[in-house]
């Protein structure tokens, strides 16, 4: 099972990344609205007086297309996809369950989010001299 | 001799439409078997109620004495199936294709050898898309061959090839015929059934007109090859009909 999830996991990658839309959609997106913000607002504060910048109160905005453009486009759209190929139909008359491909995406779309993440929260901190308030375990 | 596949009474209907009606059909180890029938006739959803990836209405069906909805993972590492319809993911390259089908059985067989075997040794960097019909369907053969499999289910495997293409199929199943394994194939090409099978059943809306040796189907009627028999068994139904 683990050596189908491996080769699975390692195949399906390649593929998503062959394909592009993804690619553009979960990674480049996010980074390029990030740089437009910086570029128009750069420092300035979110409000007049306000404690915060503009691009720090748009972080969780962005960090949420992001994620969502992978969790709730992509991906449902890769499974349906997949079932209009018949492909996971192939997988029914295999040893293996078709929860298998679906986990194997779960993972690659999770790695989009994280990647997103990470490009997103550098640019902004290298470039637009972005402080985040990290609070990820309250 | 053991039988390796048994179905029983199977119906199948889509709403009021039935589909497969008590179809019982017996097939031996070793044994070619062919499900024959016009567009329509029900092959599709019979070999799909007996692998189980449809919810027949009623019936039994054994696979190696295993139920295959019950049975699926144990069953399914000893039998290969290739469906009518292409499914593969876009851009996938035939060798990613065979890697990541080899990975699902634990005894597979080496993918490598069998695309050789059937002279696609050469297109292992190539997308699958790109190939040709008849290389294509080659691929086909060799990914439900990768389970090293007692037996194999093929859904209408030469539709849509070109004379050669499935001559050079028909070669590769006898081989497979030889080395003793039992073949389950649809199809609507009496040419292709007379040449591979042992035995048939024929289909005609659902119902089983006839289920006998190739030999027996052609002695029962008065004429001499397959394709005029079928259409003599097929004609007689309908004017049963007609004489209502």
């Amino acid at each position: 099972m683990m050596k189908a999830f491996k080769t699975m996991l390692k195949i399906e990658l390649k593929l998503s990344l062959r394909g592009m839309d993804m690619f553009i959609f979960s990674i480049c997106l996010p980074v390029v609205m990030i740089i437009i913000l910086g570029i128009i607002y750069g420092n300035k504060p979110a409000y007049e007086g306000a404690s915060y910048t503009f691009l720090e109160q748009s972080f969780g905005a962005i960090s949420t297309i992001a994620i969502c453009a992978g969790g709730v486009m992509g991906l449902p759209l890769l499974i349906s996809d997949y079932r209009h190929k018949k492909i996971l139909k192939r997988l029914q008359v295999t040893p293996v369950s078709q929860s298998l491909i679906l986990a194997v995406h779960l993972v690659i779309y999770g790695l989009y989010a994280v990647i997103s993440l990470i490009f997103v929260w550098g640019i902004a901190t290298l470039f637009f001299n972005y402080q985040i308030c990290l609070a990820i375990f309250w | 001799m053991e039988t390796t596949i048994e179905i029983q009474n199977l119906h199948k209907s889509y709403g009021e439409i039935p589909a497969v009606t008590d179809l019982n059909i017996s097939i031996r180890k070793g044994e070619v078997f062919g499900l024959l029938g016009a567009n329509g006739a029900g092959k599709s959803t019979a070999i799909e109620c007996i692998l189980g990836t449809k919810t027949a209405d009623s019936g039994q069906v054994t696979i190696l004495g295993m139920n295959p909805r019950e049975k699926r993972k144990k069953l399914f590492e000893r039998v290969g199936v290739q469906f009518q319809e292409a499914n593969y993911q876009d851009k996938i390259t035939v060798e990613e294709l065979c890697q990541e089908t080899q990975s699902l059985y634990k005894m597979a067989s080496d993918y490598q050898g069998l695309l050789k075997q059937f002279g696609l040794e050469d297109k292992l960097k190539s997308a699958v898309n790109e190939l040709s019909g008849g290389q294509k369907q080659r691929l086909f053969i060799v990914l439900a061959l990768i389970p090293n499999p007692e037996v194999v289910f093929l859904d209408e495997l030469t539709t849509g090839l070109d004379t050669k293409a499935r001559r050079e199929v028909w070669k590769c199943l006898s081989q497979l015929k030889e080395k003793g394994l039992t073949v389950f194939l649809t199809s609507h090409f009496m040419d292709e059934v007379e040449t591979l099978c042992d035995r048939i059943v024929i289909l005609k809306r659902g119902k089983t007109i006839f289920n006998g040796t190739v030999q027996e189907a052609i002695s029962a009627s008065p004429f001499e090859k397959l394709e005029d028999a079928y259409l003599w068994y097929t004609d007689e139904e309908v004017n049963d009909d007609e004489s209502i």
